[in-house]
């Protein structure tokens, strides 16, 4: 939570709520969104009460509206906002203010003008049920609209809103002094444009409010040179600020709205629809109205949520992620607390393209990255989340680890390929190390992982013992630069061993001149930035260099370059919700109809896997096939390929071969079903090693229909289920394995099963 | 009562699968009994297939796949 705090302030700039350029601009500040959400779905009542509750007086705001929305509308041709609130008003049926109950105030206001201002002053304070008088010097109310619009129009209005008793009304009664006002608490000043503001105005006050003889005297509209539609505006809003007067007792004059920070994401504009009933005469239809209250774009700043694919999937706005993620992560049982963002934490896949897109800079990525850290400190980290992966890092680290100095016996460099390029190309791996030996002869090997499994998994201590595994070895070679191939290592590296200097492989074969594979179709590629490379624009450049060297044609990405998007797999969120990691892969394969050229070993398989053409550059420039092992294969590679390089540059044999773990039983498993294993991450050593313990302890059930074996064992935290055959042969049991499959839970029935323990182990 | 009713499906369907499974550590049909099962902190019983004798239980895939792994999602949102 501590380390959260770095990151949580920047929230308070998030432009979520900032109002759009139209409200901005409206005079009653109209929530927009809202009102057009209304009429979208043909609420017209709703529509008008909502207009009503803004403008006061609906008949008499839409004949003064000055359309300055319209003027800042985003779109080419403008959403006509007055007409389609005119067609409110026309085809609302309940025009009936409501009326609250609500107790009646002691306070007695006096209002002096019974201008527009005046008036909207006194709506406001007569519904809440307030002590009004409206002292008017003429005979008549309305004051300059009887110059703007015929009578009828705006007395039908006043009769509506203002009730014969509701207020006492003085006509002919011209107020000189305020000290004729004694008797009130409170005073308005809404003399209209060149009407007497008894010194208040040139009184020096900041504002046009003070207290004189111990009453509070405000003042606006026309007097304070507002324009008619802002003096209707400032009458409504005075309402609310005497209200809060007499609740707090602050004078705090009203506020005048600041510019809108809101940025829209340019994306919104694509779809420029035309504007609908293109005559500005003419009155709408309500079919009409609808439509054009549909052509309306909503705007909002949204930028995290159109370039974040986890925000975009849980459909939740970046406040209420912030909120959700402390809530989560807040000390506490889970009996007694909610933990709404246990899974949105664990999805992230730290592309990082929230901080970048955001108009404020607003860092969701290393909030998350904190989240999962306090959750792993917290233990309240599901281990399900990144066990997979955790594992298949220690097996990197241990049985696919190889710290070789180069043959030459001098480590100028050493090759870091990463252990996902080993798992998924191990050929491409062979190749590039023995390209780099032929360029650099001082070139070292290191085969491990670099980490990120841990750190992703918020896990500190196995980040630290990585880190000490890493440094040990590069120290031990004699600190040499470390040439590497995935730009995830790369960060890595940068974020855990800044000191260690590192450069990438495609760097250098961009100056090197070798011989490179021309394209022969004529295939126009889209190059993908991994999300790691985000930050590396020499790298970028550099694959660049090779792609044109190799003479293929490029076309640019939605998502490029600094602004590279994630192609699900990292942050491995892919067993927290595996339908998350299917969505980002299909919209990032929907992003070009070209094949993908990429330069991290785990974007080309994951495009591969979801059925999109995409190569390795490194594949490419070696003329290699890809490839779609499973996830044993991988780790056998991690092996075999060890094992395959210190044969062919050391002359060393099946050292580390034996190392490995042997099973005892070699188990006959079908294509179809070692697909299956391996997309449930179910490894075949796994089932070797259930049935192994079947038939040694005996623990096993038999089923009679199909004449199988099935048993289980706990390996980890999760217990694997493997059903199979056995075949006696002359020399050994043979056994085909015909079902695996596992559950997180665990069986606890030994313990407490007729008070027997028939333990597994 | 709709989950309840879905549960006692299940049950049901498992002990028709019984019939045909045999403990191989005591050569006797498997029945429908009561078995616990823990996960991240939590303990719970359910009614799954068991010898009778030594207590070796089963977990069929649609168990593992269906019902069973509906509760560890809910308990991994907890």
């Amino acid at each position: 939570m501590d380390r959260m705090k770095d990151y949580l302030p920047d929230f308070n700039n998030c432009l979520q709520w900032e109002p759009p350029f139209c409200q901005n601009e409206c005079p009653w500040d109209l929530d927009v969104p809202a009102f057009i959400e209304k009429v979208r779905r043909g609420a017209f009542n709703a529509a008008y009460k909502m207009f009503q509750g803004a403008v006061g007086f609906p008949e008499i705001a839409v004949r003064l509206c000055a359309k300055g929305c319209q003027s800042v509308c985003p779109l080419r041709s403008s959403v006509h906002l007055l007409k389609i609130e005119k067609a409110v008003l026309k085809y609302a049926t309940k025009k009936t203010p409501i009326k609250y109950n609500l107790p009646a105030k002691q306070e007695k206001v006096a209002i002096v003008g019974a201008g527009i201002s005046g008036l909207a002053c006194a709506v406001n304070l007569v519904e809440k049920n307030y002590n009004v008088t409206v002292y008017e010097r003429s005979g008549r109310i309305g004051g300059q609209l009887w110059d703007l619009m015929r009578a009828d129009i705006f007395m039908e209005e006043f009769k509506n809103r203002l009730p014969k008793d509701s207020l006492e009304l003085r006509l002919n009664d011209a107020i000189t002094s305020i000290r004729q006002l004694k008797a009130y608490d409170a005073i308005y000043l809404a003399t209209g444009r060149d009407g007497t503001d008894f010194g208040l105005l040139s009184s020096g006050q900041k504002e046009p409010c003070a207290v004189i003889d111990g009453i509070p005297v405000f003042a606006g509209g026309s007097l304070c040179g507002a324009t008619i539609d802002y003096a209707l505006s400032d009458g409504l809003q005075m309402g609310r600020v005497l209200d809060a007067y007499f609740k707090t007792g602050r004078l705090e004059y009203l506020k005048r709205k600041d510019q809108t920070k809101m940025i829209l994401d340019p994306s919104h504009l694509q779809n420029d629809s035309v504007i609908i009933g293109a005559s500005p005469e003419e009155e709408y239809t309500k079919e009409e109205a609808i439509k054009e209250a549909e052509r309306c774009i909503m705007c909002q700043c949204d930028a995290c949520r159109v370039h974040c694919d986890l925000l975009e999937y849980i459909n939740k706005w970046p406040l209420r992620v912030r909120d959700e993620i402390i809530a989560t992560t807040l000390p506490g049982k889970s009996e007694v607390k909610r933990t709404p963002a246990k899974r949105t934490i664990n999805l992230c896949t730290q592309c990082g393209l929230c901080e970048k897109t955001c108009p404020e800079r607003i860092d969701m990525k290393h909030l998350i990255m904190e989240a999962r850290k306090s959750m792993h400190d917290q233990n309240k980290m599901p281990w399900v989340f990144h066990d997979y992966w955790i594992r298949d890092m220690e097996f990197s680290n241990a049985q696919g680890f190889l710290r070789k100095s180069a043959p030459s016996g001098r480590n100028q460099y050493v090759f870091f390929p990463g252990c996902q390029f080993i798992g998924i190309s191990p050929r491409t791996v062979m190749k590039a190390y023995e390209q780099l030996l032929a360029h650099e002869s001082d070139t070292g090997l290191l085969l491990a992982c670099c980490g990120a499994p841990a750190r992703w998994a918020g896990d500190s201590e196995r980040s630290l013992k990585t880190k000490e595994l890493l440094r040990d070895s590069w120290k031990s070679l004699g600190e040499p630069i470390v040439i590497l191939a995935c730009p995830t290592c790369a960060n890595q590296f940068q974020q855990m061993l800044p000191e260690v200097k590192t450069s990438f492989i495609y760097e250098w074969m961009a100056d090197w001149d070798i011989p490179l594979r021309t394209n022969p179709n004529e295939e126009t590629w889209s190059i993908f930035d991994p999300c790691a490379s985000a930050e590396k624009p020499e790298l970028r450049r550099a694959v660049r260099t090779l792609a044109s060297k190799a003479g293929l044609k490029c076309e640019p990405l939605y998502h490029q370059e600094a602004y590279s998007a994630c192609c699900g797999y990292g942050g491995q969120g892919a067993i927290t919700d595996p339908n998350f990691t299917a969505h980002v892969v299909k919209k990032r394969i929907s992003e070009s109809k070209h094949p993908y050229l990429t330069y991290c070993i785990n974007c080309r398989d994951h495009f591969n896997r979801a059925g999109k053409q995409a190569k390795h550059i490194l594949e490419i420039l070696f003329d290699i096939e890809p490839e779609a092992f499973t996830i044993t294969e991988m780790r056998e590679h991690r092996i075999s390929q060890k094992n395959q390089m210190l044969e062919r540059f050391w002359n060393e044999k099946d050292r580390a071969g034996n190392e490995a773990e042997q099973m005892d039983i070699k188990l006959i498993i079908d294509e179809a079903l070692a697909q299956k294993l391996s997309q449930e991450r179910i490894l075949e050593d796994e089932m070797a090693n259930v049935v192994s313990f079947c038939e040694k302890s005996g623990r096993k059930i038999y089923d009679t229909q199909k004449n199988t074996y099935i048993g289980y064992r706990k390996i980890g935290y999760a217990t694997y289920w493997a059903e199979y055959k056995k075949t006696q042969t002359e020399k050994e049991p043979k056994y085909k394995l015909v079902n695996g499959y596992q559950h997180r839970m665990s069986i606890e029935l030994e313990v407490v099963w007729n008070g027997q323990k028939i333990g597994q182990e | 009562m709709d989950r309840k009713s879905a549960r006692n499906d299940k049950q049901i369907t498992n002990r028709a699968d019984g019939g045909h499974m045999i403990c191989d550590v005591c050569n006797i049909n498997m029945e429908m009994k009561e078995a616990t099962f823990a996960y991240l902190g939590r303990t719970f019983k359910h009614q799954i297939l068991r010898c009778p004798s030594c207590g070796q239980a089963y977990v069929p895939e649609a168990l593992a796949k269906g019902r069973m792994r509906e509760v560890e999602h809910l308990l991994e949102d907890k």
